[in-house]
């Protein structure tokens, strides 16, 4: 792919006996949102670590905007870990300042950028003061900030909804979606499936150091072949059980509310018959699997059993 | 803008735009002066109060003599004993005196009282006894030790005939001068005082090593427990994160101690004749611009070596408390030479002086103290030199390697042989 900002070529890297990274292989394309998915532990943190040039590949190679990795890339990314982090005892301006220099950002550039950032943010009164002094909330607006104070080409993002609150929450989603839209590129790593749905064009699925699922979530959302039913009901939904899970799985259950998976000799009409001469229906629709459907599908079919991770 | 320059630039304006370093810099020398010379001066306050001594003189002859002497200590403020004013007493020795005398002294009416035995004069072998309130008032038992071994001298004298003015003519006239022969340039001066600026500059040397050390290894801890070094580790490379971290401090540590350097000097100069009047003549010697540039030299370089050491030991840990056990060996490294540097300056040639100067991790301090002794050859502070950059830069190799592995990894306290194998394998 000529358009890819970033590609991953077998890229391996292990700590100590421990492969955290194995020989993974995906593409990013330009402009898009792009969700770096998996459990605790998959080795997603590893391999953003990689991206960020923080660490070095063991095997494989990155590229980036087309070429080989260099150290001058780390200026053209915007990285916002996990584990949030700031200087405690410098004031919000001074610390925009240095992480924004230590960027490769002249002065001139960086107090226009701080300026227009911590205007966007509602925090131009607190510029003075310390980190330690800023509420919790205050401190991740000042996060993600140093995340666009350069205005990185590349965005990777580990978890930026992690302990906001909604407002907050829906503000950062509102300049992702912004910033997708001036063309950037934006690596998602997030536990939130909703917001996969809401923001991912595509998603690399990783287990175990590997990649266990990848590609466009509209082609990996009709390509999974499984019939999904979204039902809201009134009435006793008891007699569905009795089907069992290889005909009729309940996927999810709330007192009105059903996704139902079919098995595959199952037809959709024929069940509609049932379900009504039992419940009143007030919404029966055949559904794309949602991603948290995918994630646990691939997750299941990918996992070693535990016998064989003690060996 | 290089991106080594910018911590640098960084670590030095937070270093030196913070509170501490300012009144550091300026308290400092004054706790430091303080130090020195306080003592000195409570103990000359404090002789100059007049002491009450009762004299128990058992041979009946030395007590004019010493009543004398003492007459002499409350006119006299030329001699040595300037403000060490004595009143003596004549008390006759009965059977009861002794045991008055002590009551006198437990009350404090006295300070104390000296008795000297029948056989003073007579036998060539006597011991007299001063038994005081105070026994390290000093003043008052040299005053009392001069004033009795010059009384019997002179009674004994006077016992075989012979003037004791006679023999002080004598004596008197005899000089003896030390000169200090170096690089074929004599002048003169005084090893005590020598020795006294090499224990001040050395100390200064390693307070500022250990203080400076462990501000760099908190602010290594700090970035890591706060997370932020993830932020900076994806801006620019560890090493030289870790370089404009130790340069910075570094930069800033070097103003402070030139200012101190510089007061110091002031106070060897300027304030040498006040402080003289304390503590003597000569004591405080000048420091010559060569010593300074030594001193500076050294301190760059240790600096340069500890510093390093210290930021490698701050990245392994997410607390102070976690580092202790592995900053130990490095605080060894520090207090060894500390403690070697009384028998190193006392015996400056020597060659386990020598070779215990030119162990790179000692020469800041072992050889900055022969420097200020004597003068080594310029060979072996050459070697010493170049041993020391040498070990910087293994010491800043090793030092990157763990810098780089343990700033990133959380979650226990790593032991050394964990540690060593970063740096094997990294």
């Amino acid at each position: 792919m000529s358009d890819s900002v970033l590609i991953l070529d077998t890229v391996t890297k292990t700590y100590g006996r421990k492969v955290a990274v194995d020989a993974i292989s995906f593409a990013v394309s330009g402009g898009s949102i792009f969700g770096l998915l998996g459990p605790n532990g998959a080795g997603k943190t590893s391999t953003i670590r990689m991206i960020t040039g923080i660490t070095m590949p063991d095997r494989g190679t990155i590229s980036l905007f087309g070429e080989s990795q260099r150290q001058d890339h780390q200026n053209k990314i915007g990285y916002m870990p996990e584990e949030r982090g700031l200087y405690r005892k410098l004031t919000v301006r001074n610390q925009l300042e240095y992480l924004g220099a230590l960027k490769g950002m002249d002065s001139n550039a960086l107090k226009k950028s701080i300026d227009y950032w911590l205007d966007r943010f509602q925090i131009r009164s607190w510029e003075k003061k310390k980190t330690s002094d800023l509420s919790k909330g205050m401190q991740q607006k000042v996060q993600f900030i140093l995340t666009l104070l350069h205005d990185p080409a590349l965005l990777v993002l580990d978890e930026p909804l992690s302990g906001l609150d909604p407002v907050n929450a829906e503000l950062i989603n509102e300049v992702i979606l912004e910033l997708r839209d001036q063309g950037k590129t934006i690596i998602l790593s997030t536990h939130r499936m909703e917001q996969v749905e809401q923001l991912c064009d595509e998603i690399a699925l990783m287990n175990e150091g590997k990649i266990v699922l990848a590609g466009k979530v509209r082609e990996l959302k009709t390509r999974s072949g499984r019939m999904l039913i979204s039902l809201r009901f009134s009435g006793d939904a008891t007699f569905l059980e009795r089907y069992g899970e290889s005909r009729v799985k309940i996927l999810e259950h709330t007192p009105n509310e059903m996704l139902l998976e079919l098995g595959t000799s199952e037809k959709p009409g024929e069940l509609l018959q049932r379900v009504a001469e039992y419940l009143d229906i007030q919404k029966w629709e055949i559904v794309e699997p949602p991603i948290k459907e995918l994630f646990l599908e691939a997750i299941a079919q990918n996992t070693k059993p535990a016998a064989a991770l003690e060996a | 803008m290089n991106k080594t320059f910018i911590v640098l630039k960084h670590e030095f304006l937070l270093k030196v735009r913070s509170r501490a370093f300012i009144i550091m810099t300026f308290i400092g020398p004054l706790l430091m002066g303080a130090v020195i010379i306080l003592p000195a001066y409570f103990s000359a306050m404090n002789s100059g109060a007049t002491r009450q001594i009762a004299l128990v003189d058992s041979t009946g002859q030395l007590a004019n003599s010493m009543l004398n002497a003492a007459k002499d200590t409350a006119t006299d403020f030329l001699s040595k004993e300037a403000s060490t004013k004595i009143t003596l007493t004549n008390a006759l020795p009965g059977p009861g005196t002794i045991d008055s005398l002590s009551k006198l002294v437990e009350s404090k009416a006295l300070n104390g009282y000296m008795v000297v035995p029948a056989n003073a004069i007579s036998d060539s072998v006597s011991t007299a006894q001063i038994k005081l309130h105070n026994p390290s008032d000093f003043a008052a038992v040299s005053f009392l030790k001069d004033a009795y071994t010059n009384a019997v001298r002179d009674a004994k004298l006077r016992g075989r005939g012979i003037d004791p003015s006679m023999v002080s003519n004598v004596e008197s006239g005899v000089h003896v001068e030390t000169v200090k022969l170096q690089a074929g340039t004599e002048h003169n001066d005084n090893g005590e005082g020598g020795m006294i600026m090499a224990f001040v500059t050395v100390f200064i040397l390693y307070f500022t090593l250990v203080l400076y050390g462990t501000i760099i290894m908190n602010s290594v801890i700090e970035e890591k427990s706060s997370r932020v070094v993830e932020l900076t580790a994806s801006s620019v490379r560890p090493f030289q994160l870790l370089v404009g971290k130790v340069l910075g401090v570094a930069s800033a540590a070097l103003i402070q101690v030139g200012v101190w350097a510089i007061l110091l000097i002031l106070l060897t100069t300027v304030g040498l004749s006040a402080a003289s009047a304390l503590l003597g003549p000569d004591v405080l010697p000048s420091i010559s611009p060569f010593m300074f540039l030594y001193f500076i030299l050294f301190f760059v370089l240790g600096f340069l070596i500890y510093a390093t050491l210290y930021a490698a030991i701050g990245s392994t840990a997410e607390s102070a408390s976690d580092v202790q056990q592995i900053s130990f060996p490095i605080v060894m490294l520090l207090v060894i030479p500390f403690i070697l540097l009384q028998g190193v300056i006392q015996n400056p040639s020597s060659t386990k002086s020598v070779v215990l100067s030119l162990i790179p991790f000692f020469s800041p301090i072992l050889m900055l103290g022969r420097i200020f002794t004597e003068t080594p050859p310029w060979w072996q502070i050459a070697l010493a030199v170049v041993l020391m950059i040498g070990t910087f830069f293994g010491c800043l190799w090793v030092a990157a390697r763990i810098y780089r592995v343990g700033i990133l990894m959380y979650g226990k306290k790593f032991k050394l042989s964990e540690i060593a194998k970063w740096v094997r394998y990294s």
